[in-house]
C-alpha cells in the first residue's frame, strides 16, 4: 500500500465530505476532481434541516407570543416587536428574532385509538396509519423525504438522535412501516459519526488506519459479492430485504473509504459529557447536531427528545423551588393527564390537578429551554463564508400534541433559522384551524422542487388542500 | 412420544374439536417469508459457531427488537435498520478478533497452502452459512484471503474471511432456496432442503444454529424423513437450549418487559427492579415447567398452583419461605387456592397494571388477545379514550373503569374486554391478593370480581379469577390460541387464513395427547408447513 495520490482535505477550507466522496473509488483521487472540489469549497453553504420532536402537548395560552398591546390577539401576522415571549417560552427570548411562531395549526387526523400511536405514525409523515400500534406509518416522514432527495435512497445519511432510554415510539420512517433507527448514546454517536474527522492535525494518514480501511473495504466487498449472488436467487420481499441490507453495507463501505476530514475552525469532534445548565445528554446531542452539520457529515438531523424523562427531571426546578416528583411517579398519568383534568374526573381533585399543572409547566418551560440551547449552538457555528449556520438551517419544532391533553388542535409550531432565505423569522403567524400538513409541505418545498414526486406524493391529499403555507419567507 | 410417569388427568382438557369439513383434503398453507436472526439468536449462534461463551455482550448495543404482533422473530418486523448494520459490523469484528481460526487449519500456519485455506473456508463456511457453500461463494472468500499481502498475518487474513461470513446475509438471514428434488406436494410448493430444515428445527427449538448431529442428518438427507425429524425433536426437546428458547417464548408472550415500568412507591414501597426480575423469572420458569416438564402441560399452564417464590416475592403471594432460605434462593412451593395457573401469577398481574391501580382493561385485553387470540384492535375513530366521564368521589377502580366503558361507542368492545379483567380485581397493581382497595379519595372499598364471559366457547358467569381460569382451561378456543402462539414462534410469522386447517390439525393432535407440548412440537416440526414452502414469485 502506498500513499501516492492520497489527498488530505485542506485545513481551514470547509470541503464537503460528500464532494470528496462522489466519484472517489478508493483513496486515489484524480486531479480534475480536485479542481472541482476547490470550486465547490467556496460555493454557498448548503441548506440544512433539523427537526425537533417533543411530546405531550402544551398549555398554548402560556406558550404562544403575547401581543404587546395586551388583550386578545386580533391580527394574523405579528412582527417580533409587537409581542413578548410568554411564560413557558421565556427561555427562547434571546432568539426571538430567529424564530417564526406558527399557531392555529391542527392535525386533521380523526381522533380515536391510542392517541400516541396515532400521532407517532401520522404527525410528520402526513399519512394515516396502516394499522394499530406503533411502527405503522403510512409513508416516509419529512426528514427522510428531504434526506432521500439530497443523498438518494440507497445512501441515507440523515441521523436521528434520541434522548432517553429505549422507548417504543418512533416518529421517523424511511417508507411505509419502516422506522429509522435512532441513536442515543452521545459517546457512541461521536465515535461512529465523526470517525473520519481527524483532530490530530497531521497531514499524513496513519498507516494502521490505512491498513484497517483496506481490510474493511475488501472484507465488505466479499460480503457484497456473495450477498449479491444470494439476492438474485431470492424472490419478492426476501430479495428486497437482502438488497436493503446490502445497500446499508455499501454505505458503511463508502463511509470507511471516505477521506479523512481535517478539523477546522468550524468543524471538529464535539465534546460530549460536558457540564451545562441543561441536562448534559440533551445538550450533548445538540452539540453533536451542530458539529455534524458544520462538518457536513449530514444535512438532515432529527432530535427526538420526547418528554422530560427520568434523567432530565433531576435538572428541572419548579417555581416554588421544589424538585419534580420522584421517578416513580407515573408522569404520563399523574402529571400530563391530570394537568388537563377537571376535579372529579378520574380521581382528580383541586389540589392534585394544581400540583400536576405546576409540574407540567416546569417541565414544559425547561424543554423549551433545551430547544433554545440547540438554537444557540447552531447559531454559534460559523460557515466557511463567515455566515452563521443558522442562516442556512431551518429547525422545525414539532410537538406530539396541541393545546389539549392528547388533543390534535392548535399545535405549538416554530421554525428557527432562515434556511438560506426561505424562512423569514422574527414573526408570529397566527392561523385558525388549518391543517398542519400545509406547514410540512412548506418545509418540504424549501428543500425539494414542488414538482418532484416526493413532494406531490407526500401526505394524504385531503390534508394538503391549500398547499404550502404562503408567507413563511 | 414421552411416556408420562403418572396417568394424564384429562378432566381439564377442553373437548376435542374436529377440524371443520372444509379442511378435508386441503393442503393450503401460508408463505414462509425469510427472516433474520434475532438479537438473541445472533448471540447464540456466534456462541456456538465460534465457541464464544459470552456472546450476549456482542448484541448488548444492538437496537432492541421492534415491538409488533407475534414474537421478535416475526419476519414482518425483522428488517435490519441502518444502525443495526453498523452494530453488526462492529460485533462481527469483535467476534472474529476473539476467534483463532488457525486452530481449525489442517496445515501448519507456517506452510499454508491454497488447498488448506479452501478446506477451512468450506468447513467453517458450512457451519456459518448453515449449508455447504456454492463454488462461487468459496471462490470469493478465497480471493479475499489472497488479496492481502505480507503486511497481514495468516490469522488476520483468516479473521477477515470469518468476519466476512459473520456479516453476510447468508449468516444473518434464514434464506431458503428450497430443494426441487424433495417430492410429496403438488405444484406451487417446493420442499425445504435438508439443511434449511435443520435450521428451522434448531432455531425453533433452540434459538441457535444446528449442532453436529443435525448437520449430519442434513448432510445425509435423512432429515427429509418425518420419522427422523421426530427422533431429532425427541433428542433436542430436553436439552437446556430448548428450555432457554421456551423461556424466551414465555417472556415475550406474556410481555414481561412491562414489569420494568415503575410502581407508585408511596403505595408499594417494597417494589423494585429485583422484585420485577424475580417475577419475570417466575413467569419463565412456570411456563418452562408447563411446556417442557409437564406431560399434561395444558393443565399445568392453566391450573397448576406451584409458585417459584423468592424472599422478595413471598410477601406478594402471602406465603412464608422455610426458615433458613437464602435471600437469593428460589423455592418451588404450592401457592394458596386463589392462584391457579399462569393467569394468577404476579408476573402477569403486576405487568398488566398501572403504577397504583390494577388495569382491568389491560388484563382483559391480554386474556382476549393472548389466550383467546381475539384481536379487538384499537378503539374506533371518534371514541374518547383519554378523558373519562366524571365519577363520584370514592369511586372504586372498577367503577371508574366501568363509567368509561359504558359509553355507547365503547361498549361493544369493552363488554368483551372488561369482565375478564375485573375477575382479577382482587389482585392489586403488584399482584398481591386483596379483597379491598383504597380509593383515590382514601376510602376503603370491597373489590368486585364477578362478571360474565361472552363471545367465547365457554361463556358464562364467574365470581372470581379462579372460576374464570377454570372456564378458560376447558375452552377449545383458548387451547387453539396457545397452539397458535407456538405456530407463530415456530414459523416466525403470524398465522394467515390459509393456515387455519394446519392449526386445527395441530390443535387436534395436542388435545388428543392430553396437552403434551412435546407432542405439539413434534407435530409442528413434521407438518407440511414446516417441510414445504409455497414457491415465491417475482
Amino acid at each position: 500500500m502506498s500513499f501516492k495520490g492520497f489527498v488530505p482535505a485542506r485545513k481551514g477550507s470547509s470541503l464537503s465530505r460528500r464532494s470528496l466522496l462522489r466519484g472517489s473509488g478508493g483513496v486515489a483521487l484524480a486531479l480534475p476532481f480536485l479542481e472541482a472540489m476547490e470550486r465547490k469549497a467556496f460555493a454557498a453553504p448548503p441548506k440544512r434541516f433539523i427537526l425537533v420532536y417533543h411530546t405531550q402537548g402544551m398549555f398554548m395560552d402560556e406558550w404562544q407570543p403575547k401581543p404587546k398591546a395586551g388583550g386578545a390577539p386580533t391580527k394574523t401576522e405579528y412582527a417580533a416587536d409587537e409581542y413578548d415571549m410568554n411564560s413557558l417560552s421565556a427561555d427562547l427570548a434571546p432568539y426571538k428574532n430567529d424564530l417564526l411562531f406558527l399557531t392555529g395549526l391542527d392535525n386533521k387526523i380523526s381522533p380515536g385509538g391510542n392517541a400516541h400511536e396515532v400521532v407517532f405514525n401520522n404527525l410528520i409523515t402526513g399519512k394515516k396509519a396502516t394499522g394499530q400500534g406503533f411502527f405503522q406509518s403510512g409513508g416516509p416522514s419529512i426528514d427522510q423525504v428531504i434526506s432521500t432527495k439530497i443523498y438518494g435512497a440507497a445512501t441515507p445519511r440523515s441521523r436521528i438522535l434520541h434522548l432517553g432510554p429505549n422507548s417504543s415510539w418512533h416518529v421517523c420512517y424511511s417508507a411505509k412501516n419502516s422506522p429509522v433507527s435512532r441513536e442515543s448514546n452521545p459517546a457512541e454517536i461521536v465515535k461512529n459519526l465523526f470517525m473520519g474527522v481527524s483532530t490530530g492535525g497531521a497531514s499524513t494518514p496513519d498507516p494502521l488506519l490505512v491498513k484497517e480501511r483496506l481490510r474493511n473495504q475488501r472484507m465488505l466487498d466479499a460480503v457484497k459479492a456473495n450477498g449479491d449472488a444470494l439476492r438474485t436467487k431470492l424472490g419478492g420481499d426476501d430479495r428486497r430485504r437482502v438488497e436493503a441490507y446490502l445497500n446499508d453495507l455499501g454505505e458503511l463501505s463508502n463511509g470507511l473509504s471516505a477521506p479523512i476530514i481535517q478539523a477546522s475552525a468550524s468543524c471538529g469532534k464535539p465534546t460530549v459529557n460536558g457540564s451545562d445548565a441543561y441536562d448534559p445528554r440533551s445538550s450533548d446531542l445538540s452539540s453533536i447536531a451542530a458539529m455534524a452539520l458544520a462538518c457536513d457529515l449530514t444535512r438532515v438531523i432529527t432530535l427526538d427528545f420526547g418528554g422530560p424523562d427520568n434523567g432530565m427531571r433531576n435538572y428541572i426546578k419548579r417555581p416554588d423551588g421544589m424538585p419534580l416528583p420522584a421517578a416513580s411517579t407515573d408522569w404520563h398519568q399523574d402529571v400530563v393527564h391530570r394537568a388537563w383534568q377537571k376535579p372529579g374526573e378520574f380521581g382528580g381533585t383541586v389540589s392534585n390537578i394544581a400540583e400536576a399543572k405546576m409540574n407540567f409547566r416546569a417541565a414544559a418551560k425547561y424543554m423549551q429551554g433545551t430547544f433554545a440551547n440547540l438554537i444557540g449552538k447552531i447559531k454559534a457555528v460559523r460557515e466557511a463564508d463567515g455566515s452563521s449556520l443558522l442562516d442556512h438551517t431551518a429547525i422545525l419544532y414539532v410537538n406530539e400534541f396541541g393545546e389539549e391533553t392528547h388533543g390534535f388542535k392548535n399545535y405549538p409550531f416554530m421554525i428557527a433559522g432562515k434556511a438560506g432565505g426561505a424562512i423569514r423569522p422574527g414573526r408570529w403567524l397566527r392561523h385558525t384551524g388549518i391543517s398542519h400538513q400545509r406547514l410540512l409541505l412548506s418545509m418540504l418545498a424549501t428543500y425539494i422542487p414542488t414538482t418532484d414526486p416526493a413532494f406531490t406524493g407526500f401526505g394524504e391529499p385531503e390534508w394538503n388542500v391549500g398547499g404550502p403555507l404562503s408567507n413563511l419567507g | 412420544m414421552v411416556t408420562p410417569e403418572v396417568p394424564i388427568d384429562l378432566s381439564v382438557n377442553p373437548p376435542k374439536v374436529e377440524p371443520p369439513d372444509e379442511c378435508k383434503g386441503v393442503s393450503r398453507m401460508g408463505p414462509s417469508p425469510m427472516r433474520r436472526l434475532t438479537n438473541l439468536e445472533y448471540a447464540n449462534t456466534v456462541r456456538d459457531l465460534l465457541a464464544r461463551p459470552n456472546s450476549r455482550e456482542l448484541v448488548a448495543s444492538f437496537p432492541a427488537e421492534g415491538a409488533g404482533h407475534g414474537f421478535d422473530n416475526n419476519a414482518d418486523t425483522s428488517a435490519i435498520p441502518k444502525l443495526r448494520t453498523q452494530k453488526m459490523f462492529e460485533a462481527s469484528r469483535v467476534a472474529a478478533d476473539g476467534f483463532d481460526p488457525t486452530k481449525e487449519l489442517k496445515c501448519a500456519v507456517t506452510a499454508v497452502t491454497e488447498t488448506c485455506v479452501r478446506e477451512f473456508i468450506n468447513a467453517f463456511g458450512t457451519r456459518a452459512y448453515r449449508r455447504p457453500l456454492t463454488a462461487d461463494e468459496g471462490t470469493v472468500l478465497l480471493k479475499l484471503y489472497n488479496s492481502f499481502g505480507a503486511e497481514f498475518t495468516v490469522g488476520e487474513k483468516l479473521d477477515t474471511v470469518v468476519q466476512s461470513m459473520l456479516l453476510s446475509p447468508q449468516f444473518n438471514f434464514m434464506a431458503e432456496l428450497g430443494d426441487e428434488s424433495v417430492i410429496g406436494k403438488e405444484d406451487g410448493y417446493v420442499g425445504v432442503s435438508s439443511f434449511e430444515l435443520a435450521s428451522r428445527l434448531s432455531y425453533f427449538l433452540w434459538g441457535t444454529m444446528p449442532d453436529a448431529e443435525l448437520f449430519a442428518v442434513a448432510q445425509s438427507k435423512a432429515l427429509l424423513n418425518t420419522s427422523v425429524i421426530q427422533e431429532q425433536v425427541k433428542r433436542m426437546f430436553f436439552d437446556p437450549r430448548t428450555r432457554e428458547s421456551v423461556r424466551n417464548f414465555a417472556v415475550q408472550w406474556t410481555e414481561q418487559d412491562r414489569l420494568k415500568r415503575t410502581k407508585d412507591l408511596k403505595v408499594f414501597p417494597s417494589w423494585n427492579d429485583l422484585v420485577a426480575r424475580d417475577l419475570e423469572a417466575e413467569t419463565a420458569t412456570f411456563i418452562e415447567k408447563s411446556i417442557v416438564d409437564a406431560r399434561d402441560g395444558w393443565k399445568n399452564l392453566m391450573t397448576d398452583r406451584r409458585g417459584f417464590v423468592t424472599s422478595r416475592t413471598a410477601p406478594i403471594y402471602g406465603v412464608s419461605l422455610p426458615s433458613g432460605t437464602a435471600a437469593t434462593a428460589t423455592v418451588e412451593m404450592m401457592l394458596p387456592d386463589t392462584r391457579p395457573g399462569f393467569l394468577t401469577r404476579a408476573g402477569f398481574l403486576a405487568g398488566f397494571a398501572q403504577a397504583k391501580y390494577p388495569s382491568p382493561i389491560q388484563r382483559g385485553m391480554f386474556v382476549r388477545r393472548e389466550f383467546l387470540c381475539q384481536n379487538l384492535g384499537a378503539p374506533p375513530p371518534g371514541a374518547e379514550t383519554q378523558m373519562p366521564p366524571p365519577t363520584p368521589a370514592g369511586a372504586t377502580n372498577r367503577q371508574i373503569k366501568t363509567a368509561h366503558s359504558q359509553q355507547p361507542q365503547c361498549k361493544a368492545c369493552h363488554q368483551l374486554i372488561d369482565p375478564p379483567g375485573f375477575a382479577f380485581e382482587s389482585f392489586d397493581a403488584i399482584g398481591k391478593n386483596s379483597l379491598t382497595e383504597v380509593t383515590e379519595s382514601g376510602q376503603t372499598a370491597m373489590v368486585d370480581t364477578s362478571g360474565s364471559l361472552i363471545g367465547t366457547d365457554v361463556d358464562g358467569d364467574f365470581n372470581d379469577a379462579g372460576e374464570l381460569v377454570g372456564m378458560l382451561a376447558r375452552s377449545a378456543e383458548a387451547q387453539t390460541c396457545v397452539v397458535t402462539q407456538w405456530f407463530r414462534y415456530a414459523r416466525g410469522r403470524l398465522e394467515l387464513p390459509d393456515d387455519a386447517c394446519a392449526i386445527a390439525d395441530l390443535t387436534g393432535t395436542f388435545n388428543a395427547s392430553g396437552g403434551d407440548f412435546a407432542v405439539l412440537f413434534a407435530a409442528l416440526a413434521t407438518s407440511d408447513g414446516f417441510r414445504f414452502r409455497p414457491v415465491t414469485t417475482n
